[in-house]
Parts: C-alpha cells; sequence; structure tokens
C-alpha cells in the first residue's frame, strides 16, 4: 500500500486535472493506494504521522518542489521509502531522478526499484541532492539565461551575460578550514557512501569556472557573507546565509527509475 | 609517475583552491590537490599536489608527488618526486626520492633526497586510518 501525499495546489492545480487518469491507472496497475490531501504544507509531519501504517511500502509525495521537501522532512527521522509523482514541470528531484512527468512516476510504483539517498541539513530542514547558494540577482540571471527561448535559439555561441554581482563570502569547513573570497554562487552536493567526507562544496568566483573553482569536502558547513544570500534547494528559498550545512550519516530510500541495461558487444552478438 | 604533459592536464583533482581565494587550515585528503589561489596551512595527501602559476602557498606540504609553477613558502615532503617548474619558487627545506628543477624554477634552501625505500616517510594519514588508528589503541588500552 502507497500513502500518497497530494498538494492539490502544485503545479497550478494540476491534480484535480488529472486526478481521475491517475486512479485509473492505479487501478489498472493494482496499485494499491491510500489519498491524503495536503491543505498546508507546514502539517505535512502531522499527515504522516496520522495515516502512515507499518505496512505501507512508501509514502509519496504528489506535486512540485516545496511539497517533495516538505515530505522529505516528515520522512528524515522514518524507515519508509519515498515516492515522487510531480505535479509541476520544475519538479528539481523528480528531474534530477528522471522521472519525467506523473504518467512515469505512476508507473514506476507498480514494480518499484529503490535508491538510497544520502539527507543533509540546513538549519532545521534535510535536504537530498544539492543546494544553491547565491545572490539573487546572479540566481536570477542565471535563470533568466536558461529559460531565455531567445539565447536558446542563438546557441552556445552567444555566452550568457557575465554574472556581476558578488557577495564577500567566508565559509567554514569542519572547523578546520576557513575559505574566503568574492563569491558569485556556491552549490553544496551531498556525496555517495563511497567518499570519505559527506559534502562536496564548488565556491565560484569569477564568471569562467577555468580556474576560479574552488572544490572542498567536508561534513559540515558554515557559510557567512556580508549580504544576506538566499539558499536555494530546488527552485524554494529555504533559509538565507548565514547557514550551517550537515551532511548526514542517514539516507533516504527513493523510488528510482530501472537502470537501463547498455548492450555489450557480446550481447549484441 | 606523472610527466609534464600530465601535469598540464591535470583535470580531475579531489581539491581545488580557485584563484581569487584564500583558505587557510589544515587540508587532509587522500586525493589530488589543486591550488590555483592561496593557501596557509597545511597540506597533507596521499595523492598528488599542484600549485599552479598564480597560486601562494604558505604551508609544509606532504604528498606524492608535488609539481610547484607557483610560490611556496615552506617545507616540502614528495615521498616520489618534487617538480619545481620554470615559474616555480619554493622557499623552505625540501625532500623527495626525485627532485626536478626546471630552468627558471627557485629553490631556496636545504634539499634531501630519499636514497632507498626505507628511507622514505609515510604520508600522514588521511581522516578515516586515523579513525581506525583511534580505534585499535582504545581497544588495545581496554
Amino acid at each position: 500500500m502507497y500513502l500518497f501525499l497530494i498538494n492539490p495546489e502544485a503545479g497550478n492545480k494540476q491534480f484535480r486535472r488529472v486526478e481521475k487518469r491517475i486512479t485509473q491507472m492505479l487501478d489498472r496497475l493494482k496499485i494499491k493506494y491510500r489519498f491524503v490531501v495536503i491543505d498546508d504544507l507546514v502539517d505535512i509531519p502531522k499527515l504522516v504521522s496520522a495515516h502512515l501504517r507499518p505496512s505501507d511500502r512508501a509514502v509519496v509525495a504528489v506535486g512540485g518542489n516545496a511539497t517533495v521537501n516538505g515530505v522529505i522532512n516528515a520522512l528524515a527521522n522514518k524507515d519508509v521509502a519515498l515516492g515522487i509523482v510531480p505535479m509541476s514541470k520544475v519538479n528539481y528531484l523528480a528531474q534530477s531522478l528522471g522521472i519525467k512527468n506523473w504518467r512515469q512516476a505512476i508507473q514506476l510504483l507498480a514494480a518499484p526499484e529503490f535508491n538510497s539517498a544520502r539527507l543533509g541539513k540546513i538549519g532545521q530542514h534535510y535536504f537530498i541532492g544539492n543546494i544553491k547558494v547565491a545572490s539573487r540577482q546572479n540566481l536570477l540571471t542565471t535563470y533568466l539565461n536558461k529559460t531565455s527561448l531567445w539565447r536558446r535559439f542563438l546557441g552556445p555561441t552567444h555566452a550568457p551575460k557575465a554574472l556581476e554581482n558578488s557577495v564577500t563570502t567566508q565559509m567554514t569547513v569542519d572547523d578546520e578550514i576557513r575559505a574566503a573570497g568574492e563569491a558569485k554562487s556556491l552549490e553544496v552536493t551531498l556525496n555517495g557512501e563511497t567518499h570519505e567526507k559527506r559534502l562536496k562544496i564548488q565556491f565560484i568566483v569569477g564568471d569562467t569556472p577555468d580556474n576560479k573553482q574552488t572544490l572542498l569536502h567536508g561534513n559540515s558547513l558554515k557559510i557567512e557573507s556580508d549580504r544576506r544570500m538566499p539558499v536555494i534547494m530546488g527552485n524554494e528559498t529555504v533559509a538565507h546565509t548565514p547557514i550551517e550545512v550537515q551532511g548526514l550519516s542517514k539516507y533516504i530510500k527513493l523510488i528510482v527509475p530501472k537502470k537501463e541495461k547498455k548492450l555489450t558487444a557480446k550481447a549484441d552478438l | 609517475m606523472k610527466t609534464r604533459k600530465d601535469f598540464a592536464d591535470f583535470t580531475n583533482p579531489d581539491t581545488i583552491v580557485g584563484r581569487g581565494v584564500l583558505v587557510e587550515g589544515t587540508l587532509k585528503t587522500s586525493g589530488d590537490i589543486q591550488i590555483n589561489g592561496e593557501f596557509k596551512g597545511k597540506l597533507i595527501t596521499e595523492g598528488d599536489v599542484v600549485v599552479g602559476e598564480h597560486a601562494h602557498v604558505t604551508a609544509d606540504i606532504n604528498a606524492q608527488n608535488i609539481y610547484v609553477a607557483g610560490e611556496v613558502i615552506g617545507n616540502v615532503n614528495a615521498i616520489a618526486k618534487l617538480d619545481i617548474l620554470e615559474t616555480g619558487k619554493v622557499a623552505g627545506s625540501v625532500s623527495s626520492s626525485s627532485l626536478v628543477i626546471e630552468a627558471g624554477g627557485i629553490l631556496k634552501g636545504n634539499s634531501t633526497m630519499y636514497d632507498t625505500e626505507s628511507e622514505r616517510p609515510e604520508i600522514a594519514p588521511t581522516y578515516e586510518v586515523e579513525e581506525v588508528k583511534e580505534e585499535t589503541e582504545s581497544e588495545v588500552t581496554a
């Protein structure tokens, strides 16, 4: 049985438009489910506590980034897997897992494949994947460069406009290493189990990443800056500098698409 | 062992200090380290260290192979090879199994060469090894 936590507001109220098709698909695939509608994202931990049963196979977050982040927070200390059914085009985590749309996500539930992802923490927020820290102006410029049809049409020959806004930033890694510079952007990614350190920290101070990128690894990170910079998870602002980021030894199980097997020369024969 | 060509292609280091960034502290890792900015403290790795042309390092360095194209002030210990390139400058005591100073490269300080395998010191341990050692010691004490 899957517990579906549904944000009906996500993706311009997409769930209401596709609800019938989702239930039909679930029935056709013989997937057992319970739907719980989220009225307020703040209530997600309460909803999980109230509705999650020990026999449940997974909690399925139906919505956008904020919904998924909320469900991750609620499941961080529970031994239950997380499924994601994206209801907006910018469900960052679904995209990073290779889940393209709600149809594919529902199909995955019929024969789920699990993958563990390390959990990180910023203040009271848990996260998986990565977070970005940059001034609002830089984030906006990057977003516009990415989404501009005109730039897509012109292609890579017309490089995006240089980021002009830098912020004096200090980082302390594991209380041992201090790094300082004029930050254009900062990205913190959770390392897998194989790396000796839990966080990968990329610190960009220039417009070209060639030799202006700093790459450090650590288990905890403090970021301070002379101006408040937003901390972005997916495309949600979850905090502002100064912040402390921790890579945890905890993992969350995620329902992911099956890895495509590569054909080898032998198989081809 | 890395050649000069490999040095130029040193593209996938575990740790990088970029230009325009000052990093201070003790940096211990098992991977390769590339310094293009400024570093103060200690560098300890089981891998290689590259000090880029515009880098300023005030630190003791312990690594397998060390390539210096920038400026280093401190004691340098290369288990295998220390290569001071034409733009490189090292001020401090150096020890290595193999020392190359290219035309234009500067070394100000003492140099010790490891004659035999047994003379070569072990690289200071990384985090994981340290943790194991602590556990072993406590077990012995117990």
